[in-house]
């Protein structure tokens, strides 16, 4: 008797478990698509840490104000210059007035001291996400200095066998 | 009959209820979705009732699947006359005016809608889609930006604002959302074919004069 009723019961089990995994996966898939927004969340958000700029799209048209996407990506830079003070660029182009753009940066600097975040530990610029690049002179002159470095010979000894 | 048999039968009746348990619901559970919604429809109206919001919506997703537009646009005005506050009945009808290229009617309907629900994403994307077919490409990045700006998350509004951006000659902000939502080479290689079709639009090719 004792057999049967061990396999029984096993069975048993086996098929509530089964039955609970139909009911679970409502929940599964909420969770599921809470991870799926997760894990975009935090891949767009160090995408934005990246680039450390604010461009005229997070800015209403034509105003100095931040629009509900820029106060949304700027939080995300605020909260990471707090604990890591650094660069922060606002692009500026052709269609906004130098006066217009002098607002701008009055307005996030502003935003940045509300935010607890020291202006002066901070650099603001109009550079772009990749640093404004290396100049031509530069080129040139680091490819003189290698070329002077090359005709002279080098110190130290010679390893030999 | 003996006391083992008789302990065995006991065990052995429940396990086969629970069988036929989860057959039961596994097989409910195939039924194909048009037909679980009309049967839904059906069972959800009284019949001395008028059909609720979600009956209709049921109704009208059933009669597009059967590709009856003119029979389920019908259906989706009726929802919106007498539901105004069930915005996916005004979605599912711009949707069905846009393939049908009536863009200005879609315009219409997401912008009574969004009269009502003015912070819902969807309306303003779906929208902002709108102006982009009719190449008001400025009205469309705003629609789009408003999206983006309530589901910050969502890679499919910041990659809208990017097309938006780039048909307006800003291939360097349409860069740079691509850039936070696609891998490096793929941003750029969008954004290529992006700065491409603006190209186009600014500077068509003229046609050569007749012969």
């Amino acid at each position: 008797m004792r057999t049967p009723g061990v396999v029984a019961i096993c069975l048993l089990c086996g098929l509530m478990s089964g039955c609970e995994e139909e009911a679970r996966t409502a929940a599964d898939r909420r969770f599921d698509s809470e991870v799926v927004r997760t894990v975009n969340n935090i891949g767009v958000e160090n995408a934005i840490i990246t680039q450390h700029t604010l461009y005229p799209y997070h800015f209403d048209v034509d105003g100095e104000r931040l629009n509900e996407l820029g106060q949304r990506d700027f939080a995300v830079l605020a909260r990471h210059f707090t604990e890591h003070p650094g660069l922060l660029n606002i692009r500026q182009d052709e269609r906004i007035s130098p006066e217009l753009y002098k607002a701008r940066v009055a307005l996030v600097t502003r935003r940045l001291r509300e935010a607890g975040i020291d202006p002066a530990r901070m650099s603001l610029s109009d550079a772009m996400p990749g640093g404004t690049g290396v100049r031509s002179e530069q080129v040139v002159m680091i490819l003189r200095k290698n070329a002077d470095l090359s005709a002279k010979p080098s110190s130290g000894r010679t390893i030999t066998q | 009959m003996t006391a083992p048999r008789v302990s065995t039968v006991a065990i052995c009746l429940p396990v086969l209820l629970l069988l036929y348990g989860c057959t039961q619901s596994r097989q409910s559970a195939s039924h194909g979705d048009a037909q679980r919604k009309a049967h839904q429809a059906e069972s959800e109206v009284p019949r001395d009732r008028p059909p609720t919001a979600k009956t209709l919506y049921s109704m009208a997703e059933i009669l597009a699947t059967q590709g009856k537009d003119t029979e389920c646009e019908f259906v989706l005005r009726r929802c919106v006359q007498e539901y105004p506050r069930f915005i996916p009945a005004y979605n599912s009808l711009a949707e069905l005016q846009m393939r049908q290229g009536r863009i200005h009617e879609a315009i219409d309907s997401l912008t009574t809608a969004l009269k009502i629900h003015p912070r819902d994403p969807v309306l303003s994307n779906n929208l902002g889609m709108c102006r982009l077919l009719r190449k008001e490409y400025d009205l469309a990045l705003a629609r789009f930006t408003d999206a983006a700006g309530l589901v910050p998350e969502s890679e499919k509004y910041r990659a809208n604002m990017a097309t938006a951006l780039a048909l307006l000659g800003r291939q360097e902000e349409s860069l740079s959302l691509l850039q936070q939502i696609l891998p490096r080479e793929r941003a750029e290689y969008n954004a290529e074919i992006l700065r491409k079709a603006y190209d186009r639009e600014a500077h068509p090719a003229v046609a050569p004069p007749p012969a």
